[in-house]
């Protein structure tokens, strides 16, 4: 069985790599958002769209980012009651997305891409000796 | 006299919340934890990896828990292993509903790595208990 400060520097490791891949993953879902046709219902967008944000709700707590996996939270929720209804989004649903993923944005740089809160279960790093 | 708890079946979508879970049950609980992205695929690795435990996480997109639950339990060799659900929804209500379709107790998430081994243990002790 392996010593926890180990596994906590291999956590840390992972934290750190989750925070580094943040702003690439904000940058797919918008790409995601984008590329979605105003015209037409797309399901396969849209499934992809709510796959992504799903991703950010599980995963933000986890490593640090406990707000933006409570906005993500919210946007998917809403995501998931508009594929219910399978139609072509309106201009109010189509703010209120777009409302939603700029929160997403905002407490992601709030939150400092590169560095995030550490989760409690990380311990801070030792203080220099002799300092 | 309970076998001891070696292997574990988790079923989870989430990419780097496997990677933290598996880290955790391997490095602290020296368990050995084969990881399914859904239901489907978990009812099609069980019987090979034989799991003495399962948990399972009740928000994956189309997965229909109860649903997979009870094909688990129709295999005969996992009838009686216990489940345990893993899910932001702890409120004692929702709890008590998952135990009522099956799961032996529930794990909050997000969970804590460096003591989810020492949960799951102690969950499956108090179920052989």
């Amino acid at each position: 069985m392996a010593d926890p400060a180990d596994l906590q520097a291999k956590l840390k490791l992972l934290g750190d790599a989750y925070a580094a891949q943040l702003p690439e993953k904000l940058k797919q879902i918008e790409q995601a958002w984008e590329q979605l046709p105003q015209d037409s219902w797309d399901e396969g967008g849209f499934q992809n769209l709510h796959r992504m944000v799903h991703s950010l709700t599980g995963s933000g707590k986890i490593f640090g980012f406990a707000l933006l996996s409570d906005v993500a939270r919210n946007l998917e929720a809403y995501l998931k009651q508009l594929a219910q209804a399978k139609t072509v989004l309106g201009e109010e649903q189509r703010k209120r997305i777009q409302v939603l993923l700029s929160e997403l944005h905002q407490v992601a740089i709030h939150k400092g891409a590169t560095t995030g809160d550490q989760p409690e279960w990380i311990a801070p790093a030792p203080k220099p000796v002799g300092r | 006299m309970t076998d001891k708890l070696t292997r574990i079946l988790y079923v989870e979508d989430e990419p780097d919340i496997q990677t933290v879970a598996r880290l955790a049950l391997e490095t602290l609980g020296g368990f050995t934890v084969e990881i399914c992205s859904s239901g489907s695929e978990a009812l099609d690795r069980a019987p090979a990896f034989d799991p003495q435990l399962i948990l399972l996480d009740v928000m994956m997109p189309c997965m229909d828990v109860p649903a997979t639950l009870k094909m688990l339990r129709e295999l005969p060799q996992f009838a009686s292993d216990p489940v345990i659900f893993m899910t932001t929804k702890v409120q004692p209500g929702e709890v008590a509903g998952y135990k009522e379709i099956g799961a032996v107790d529930v794990i909050p998430k997000p969970f804590d790595p460096m003591t989810l081994s020492s949960q799951v243990q102690a969950i499956r002790e108090r179920c052989h208990g």
